[in-house]
């Protein structure tokens, strides 16, 4: 304590002078009430200090003004409705985890965006074989209707374990045609009629992130 | 709410700071702000209200421009009103709350450039009385008026500490400055009113 209240540089005296103000305002405390007191009873300049302290601190006292708040507070109250406390509970539906989803960044946004194109792209591609095959069938049995089985895009979490992406992917009842991607994704192609069930098995699951079909179900 | 003589850490001035009612008071404020947090209207009321009075009155002291106060006053609970939920309790509420408040008159004092209001009136008592009493009211507006030439600095040390009965170390919170800062501005300050006095000691 003694260590905060005394500085190099200065007067043994003057340090303690320093401190006057906060004895007469009562908040100086324990050893350093103890050195100003010692110091006062040595030192009649630094008595005479303290009654000039006294009688400004009373002059400054003597004034009082007793504002009203509420003409101001109403002022102020419209002002509050356009600004939202920086802490407030969040809004947003709670993550799976049970936890307050952060709010994703605009570039997070972006970069899933480009990476579903990506995904997408790819799927495309992986679909055209299905469609010469489908020419083929057209020569072989001329008028005889095709079915084309759905296909899906399924981006995960990237944390979730590959087991438990394999266990997934065999649950939605599709085939990986493609993936993963670097982010995880996996083109997956659905048997005929099953492209809505995985689709709901899909969503279903917390380490998926997007889950989007890429070609509906339909008859030829 | 606190009157008449309230300081910042919730004491009263002129008595021997009561720890175990200030800290009550400091837990109080603590979690009206929790409350204003989430955005709770009425807590924010509640808090305006217990701080208007002592806000006002340092504003007035350290801006010297009474018309200005309640502006900046209302700029600066609307920060308290936004930012509740960043308050990190490091310091007393009423630290933290009058250090907004401080930063807010100092952005005030740079944008004006009118010349200062006089507000002596402001400063005198209302009592009339015997002939020391209106000695002392003319002495009280001549010191008054001497603070007010000081800057704004000197003049928030100064009534930091004799109205608001801050310790130095809460007023370097409030002031964002070191407590050495704090202690030289009051020794400067003190000499000059003590020169002033001086000076007129014939008249006073």
């Amino acid at each position: 304590m003694v260590g905060s209240v005394l500085r190099f540089g200065k007067s043994h005296h003057q340090n303690l002078q320093e401190l006057l103000p906060w004895l007469l305002n009562g908040t100086l405390q324990g050893e350093e009430v103890a050195q100003v007191e010692e110091h006062l009873r040595a030192c009649p300049g630094c008595r005479s200090e303290l009654e000039l302290l006294r009688m400004l601190q009373s002059d400054y006292r003597a004034s009082e003004v007793a504002p009203e708040a509420e003409a101001a507070l109403a002022k102020l109250r419209p002002l509050l409705d356009d600004a939202v406390p920086a802490k407030r509970p969040p809004r947003r539906t709670p993550s799976r985890t049970g936890r307050p989803t952060a709010p994703i960044p605009v570039w997070v946004k972006l970069a899933l965006a480009a990476q579903f194109a990506l995904v997408f792209g790819l799927g495309w591609q992986v679909l055209q074989p299905d469609r010469a095959g489908l020419a083929y069938h057209t020569l072989a049995a001329a008028g005889a209707p095709e079915r084309v089985a759905g296909s899906l895009v399924v981006v995960f979490d990237p944390g979730t374990a590959q087991r438990d992406v394999a266990r997934i992917l065999r649950g939605s009842g599709g085939r990986v045609v493609d993936g993963p991607t670097a982010s995880n994704g996996y083109v997956v192609a659905v048997p005929d009629g099953g492209l809505n069930t995985a689709l709901t098995r899909l969503r279903a699951e917390p380490a998926v992130v997007v889950v989007e079909p890429l070609q509906l179900e339909r008859n030829r | 709410m606190h009157g008449k003589g309230a300081t910042p850490s919730g004491r009263k001035t002129g008595t021997v700071p009561n720890a175990g009612s200030a800290d009550d008071a400091s837990a109080g404020e603590a979690e009206l702000l929790h409350r204003i947090a989430v955005g709770d209207r009425q807590a924010f009321d509640t808090l305006y209200r217990g701080y208007f009075p002592r806000l006002t009155r340092f504003l007035e002291r350290v801006m010297r421009r009474p018309h200005a106060v309640e502006e900046v006053l209302n700029d600066a609970m609307l920060v308290v009103w936004r930012k509740a939920g960043t308050f990190n309790g490091k310091s007393k509420v009423s630290t933290w709350i009058f250090s907004i408040a401080y930063r807010k008159a100092l952005k005030a004092i740079k944008r004006f450039d009118d010349p200062v209001e006089s507000d002596d009136q402001a400063f005198e008592s209302t009592l009339p009385g015997p002939e020391s009493q209106l000695m002392q009211k003319q002495r009280t507006a001549l010191l008054m008026e001497q603070i007010g030439r000081m800057s704004a600095d000197h003049r928030a040390v100064i009534e930091l500490t004799y109205y608001h009965g801050c310790p130095y170390q809460e007023i370097a919170q409030i002031m964002g400055c070191p407590v050495d800062t704090v202690k030289t501005r009051m020794f400067h300050a003190r000499r000059r009113l003590r020169q002033f006095l001086s000076d007129r000691k014939e008249e006073l």
